[in-house]
């Protein structure tokens, strides 16, 4: 059979752009290398709904607002959780505060943005250190659970017609006179997804999938650490203090909060030549915390994580182009998350110019409804056996899914036995993350 | 209501302090959730029963003594009289059985070992990294962890759980260090301590144990809930020293 769209990866940008393609009549395919979806950038990035980012001229500048714009309706559509906590910029010196003012009178015309003086600040943020001279709010930045977030686009598109192939990495791909061959390999058996469009979402691997049909493309890694903290209620914003790096692939991180009320100090930027290099070492540990801790009087007491991300940087920008039917999107690190539903919009109009597309006359809504009945597992969370086993029912596939779609094991981890138990009665392997990634197997110990 | 105590948590702990209060002349109800927190673990481990055999006897002896609830107390609240209230049985996590009400509360919950980074363990985070009492769990279920074990850590009681993965064919390596560096993607392929290189599949670490109190009761705390360790001679000293209070 010949698909109208093929999709190559199952991140937050291939989910997204699958949910929409799904609300007309097409017959889509997403392709996958791992079990599940966004288990690679997207569930290492931060989870930040920027309020914007430099350049406004660029793509990702636009893409970015636009996306943050959509957000609310996304998260509605969707049934993600989304809170826009707000982004405070610190300024502790007389020559950055001065930057900040100025930098308002420039940001005001793209985003809502209010000048916040140091009283102001410590009324919102006690915590706030007292070098700490003025700021500037942003009250349109938000949090997301980037994994849940995605998981949602992926459930939305399935509802709606979307087929999802987990667990096949491709090889190759063959250009014809009209589509595309795309040769997948599932556990040693060969696969081949035959489509009209192609739509390279594969992140880290975007290169390697472009060069597939002639195109030049080089993605390069930048790894990003992170440090979790328990400290739940030590701030309620995201903040960061000036200066902002010069390095303009990165915003610098910042102390955030997350939608799961946790406190994440990060990320960096540390160039490794390693797509796979997700490590965290206790020197970057050390320096993300002295950078972050300039902002504040007292710095969280509980770390309880650390974890990496890795950005896929190509070149300065967002590539979102088409070529013969063939879709890069590339390069999309941060603001990716951001941009995910305004990315969407623009590849969906991208196609709509190569191929007619009737749009549906109504679409079906998912919602995840977790009964939190029975027997609790997790008490940290108060997540119950039923709701995992909704969870692992709806297509949450491995650990990290039920990690992030229920809280459970987001704290003590005294549940995770148990929630492994779960899985191998319901005849699945345990799997964290990745393809084997298997945490325990099912022989018996002598 | 006069004299009467809730004790929350049915582990050793829980189990021994209701023991000595009743012998105190209270009347004392534990509430325990599941299946009596991590002294019965051990008692199913030869090894782990074996190094714990006086306390797993004690507690056995106990059980037979103090009246024993099934049910997890999510709250306690204080209204000039103290009310354990929304104590759930497991399947009926909506049903509010209401055992009357106490003079004061006793939380005998636990404790949990710390994660990774409080056992100064970085680098990856692939599968095959767990806590000695996660570690512990999963085999007591039946599962293999892995195949080439590195023990970190330098505690008394990782030398009990070496022996008992030697007994299971696992091969193994007990290694304490400052510091441990995991490599391997999807599982764990090296861990680096000290700069030395370690090839393994798997990682069981124990470092130090947190209070385990998700609900935030508030009570007298007694027991692993402040000792915070794998030596019971402490969790008994513990529990005898808050015991002494009443």
């Amino acid at each position: 059979m010949e698909y109208d769209v093929a999709i190559i990866g199952a991140g937050v940008t291939g989910c997204f752009i699958a949910k929409e393609l799904s609300k007309y009549d097409l017959s889509v395919v997403v392709i996958e290398k791992e079990p599940t979806q966004g288990v690679g950038q997207t569930k290492g990035c931060s989870g930040i709904i920027h309020a914007f980012q430099l350049p406004f001229s660029s793509l990702k500048g636009k893409l970015c607002l636009e996306g943050n714009r959509m957000m609310d309706e996304e998260a509605k559509e969707l049934g993600f959780r989304f809170r826009r906590v707000g982004l405070i910029l610190l300024s502790s010196n007389l020559l950055s505060k001065i930057a900040l003012k100025l930098a308002r009178i420039y940001l005001s015309r793209y985003v809502e943005v209010r000048y916040l003086t140091k009283e102001e600040l410590k009324r919102i943020e006690k915590n706030i250190s007292k070098k700490i001279n003025g700021g500037l709010f942003f009250p349109s930045a938000g949090v997301v659970n980037p994994i849940e977030m995605t998981f949602m686009a992926r459930k939305f598109a399935e509802e709606n017609g979307v087929e999802f192939k987990f667990e096949r990495r491709v090889v190759g791909i063959k250009k014809n006179d009209t589509s595309y061959e795309i040769l997948a390999e599932n556990n040693g058996r060969k696969e081949v997804f035959k489509s009209r469009i192609v739509v390279n979402c594969a992140g880290l691997y975007a290169d390697d999938i472009a060069k597939m049909v002639g195109h030049d493309l080089t993605i390069v890694p930048g790894k990003g650490s992170h440090v979790v903290f328990d400290d739940g209620d030590f701030s309620k914003h995201l903040i960061a203090i000036l200066p902002l790096p010069p390095d303009r692939r990165t915003k610098g991180g910042g102390s955030l909060v997350t939608i799961d009320g946790n406190i994440i100090w990060g990320p960096n930027l540390i160039e490794t030549g390693d797509k796979e290099d997700r490590s965290v070492t206790r020197e970057e540990v050390n320096a993300i915390i002295r950078k972050h801790s300039r902002a504040f009087e007292t710095i969280p007491k509980k770390p309880v994580e650390v974890y990496a991300g890795v950005r896929s940087i190509a070149g300065r920008d967002f590539i979102i182009d088409c070529k013969e039917g063939f879709i890069n999107v590339a390069g999309i690190q941060s603001p990716g998350l951001t941009s995910a539903p305004a990315i969407a919009k623009f590849v969906v109009e991208m196609i709509g110019k190569r191929m007619k597309m009737s749009r549906k006359g109504s679409v079906k809504r998912y919602r995840l409804s977790l009964p939190k009945s029975g027997k609790l597992v997790c008490y940290c969370r108060e997540v119950y056996d039923s709701d995992i086993e909704i969870v692992l029912r709806s297509g949450g596939r491995t650990l990290d899914d039920i990690k992030h779609l229920t809280g459970a094991t987001m704290s003590c981890k005294k549940c995770l036995p148990e929630i492994v138990e779960f899985m191998v009665n319901m005849g699945l392997r345990v799997r964290k993350d990745y393809s084997n990634s298997d945490v325990v197997w099912k022989e018996g110990n002598g | 209501m006069d004299g009467r105590i809730a004790v929350v948590g049915g582990g050793y702990s829980g189990v021994r302090m209701a023991s000595i209060l009743s012998e105190k002349g209270y009347d004392v109800v534990v509430f325990e959730g599941r299946d009596g927190g991590e002294i019965t673990v051990f008692n199913s481990l030869p090894e782990l029963r074996e190094h714990y055999i006086d306390y797993v006897e004690e507690y056995f002896e106990l059980l037979k003594t103090v009246r024993i609830e099934k049910g997890v107390v999510r709250k306690v609240t204080r209204e000039n009289l103290v009310l354990v209230s929304g104590c759930y049985t497991d399947r009926d996590s909506r049903d509010c059985s209401n055992y009357g009400r106490f003079e004061q509360v006793v939380v005998c919950t636990g404790c949990y070992d710390s994660n990774p980074i409080s056992a100064n363990i970085y680098g990856m985070r692939p599968a095959g990294i767990f806590s000695l009492e996660n570690a512990i769990r999963l085999i007591l279920k039946g599962y293999r962890i892995g195949r080439e074990v590195l023990i970190f850590g330098d505690d008394a009681i990782l030398e009990v759980f070496n022996s008992m993965l030697g007994r299971m064919k696992y091969s193994t390596h007990v290694v304490s260090g400052e510091y441990a560096v995991v490599r391997g993607r999807e599982r764990v392929e090296e861990v680096v301590v000290d700069g030395e290189r370690f090839r393994c599949d798997t990682v069981v670490y124990f470092k130090k144990r947190e209070c385990f109190n998700p609900f935030n009761l508030k009570g007298v705390k007694a027991g692993n809930i402040n000792a915070k360790t794998y030596d019971y001679k402490e969790v008994k000293k513990d529990v005898l020293k808050v015991s002494e209070d009443f």
